[in-house]
């Protein structure tokens, strides 16, 4: 299935959850928030929390600023 | 002794406040907090890169440094409030710099969105640290909807111009019964004891060391100037007079 996250269109297998998209794509699971279709999704939902075809992914963490 | 700055629940000794933005490189930003004393550091909220292998918090020791997630780039409270949600959840902490800007040239403070979004995000339950302009209306405003610390602009952002308009910055001092910490538009050291001098709570910068010459240098520099200016805030300044007071007795020669 074909999902969209952080802008770039990707691959990944369906029904896979959250945590393990966060593992396939190395981002740091203790620093980032994620949100899908516009929805904050808590970190403890991240291992129950499924995503399906057409989703729409943002992955978010700290970066330098002022 | 002083006694500390206390935000909300959370209490520092250093009022020096300091961004981790636009650095050299890396380890010249892990050197300069270090030289600055700061215990507060701000960060900025972005979309993470995939299979990115390094992160900020490999050169940010977060057991030492208390994480201020920033808005920046929002403008408007809708954004303000999404990049605050997305922060809490990325930081597991109600702390957030507020900053809703009105406009990319000046990168001045939207008040209405600012005001909408403090009131909001006090209802959530965030600390709200928010940014706004030197205006001692808004100031009050955005005290009296929650925000646990005001933080009215010396100039504008990265400007470097120091403290502009000193009159508004004691008027916001004068009625304050939050913290007011001055944030942006510091340039060198002595903008930042001009603040204190003021009696502002703390100084939050990042430009002025970041893209000095010497970030390092001019974080001790800086930590010096905050520490320098508290300390004649708190011994009481003479008053100014228009002639001269001799020093040396005038008598018995």
């Amino acid at each position: 299935m074909k999902i969209t996250l952080n802008g770039e269109l990707k691959e990944c297998p369906a029904g896979i959850t959250l945590d393990k998209l966060l593992a396939l794509y190395n981002f740091d699971k203790h620093r980032t928030a994620v949100e899908l279709n516009s929805r904050v999704v808590p970190r403890r939902e991240h291992s129950s929390q499924t995503v399906k075809d057409a989703d729409i992914l943002e992955v978010v963490t700290f970066v330098g600023g002022g | 002794m002083d006694k500390k700055l206390k935000i909300g629940k959370y209490e520092f000794t250093s009022r020096l406040f300091v961004g981790t933005g636009k650095y050299p490189s890396m380890q010249i930003m892990t050197e300069a907090l270090a030289a600055s004393g700061a215990e507060v550091v701000t960060v900025a909220v972005r979309r993470a890169k995939i299979s990115e292998t390094e992160s900020l918090f490999d050169y940010i020791d977060t057991k030492k440094y208390t994480i201020l997630p920033n808005t920046a780039g929002c403008f408007s409270a809708d954004d303000a409030i999404r990049v605050a949600h997305l922060a809490r959840e990325a930081g597991s902490s109600d702390l957030i710099k507020l900053e809703v800007l009105g406009d990319e040239k000046t990168l001045l403070p939207d008040p209405v969105e600012t005001l909408k979004a403090t009131e909001i995000l006090v209802k959530e339950g965030f600390t709200v640290l928010v940014y706004t302009s030197d205006d001692p209306i808004i100031a009050k405003k955005l005290e009296d909807a929650g925000a646990t610390c005001v933080m009215p602009a010396g100039s504008p952002i990265g400007s470097g111009q120091g403290i502009l308009n000193k009159n508004n910055l004691r008027i916001i001092l004068e009625s304050a019964k939050v913290p007011i910490i001055v944030d942006a538009g510091v340039g060198t050291a002595s903008d930042v004891t001009i603040a204190m001098e003021l009696g502002s709570e703390g100084v939050l910068l990042n430009t002025g060391i970041a893209h000095a010459k010497d970030p390092v240098r001019m974080a001790k520099a800086m930590k010096l100037a905050c520490e320098s200016g508290r300390l004649a805030f708190l011994s009481g300044r003479i008053p100014k007079r228009l002639y001269a007071k001799a020093s040396s007795p005038e008598k018995d020669f």
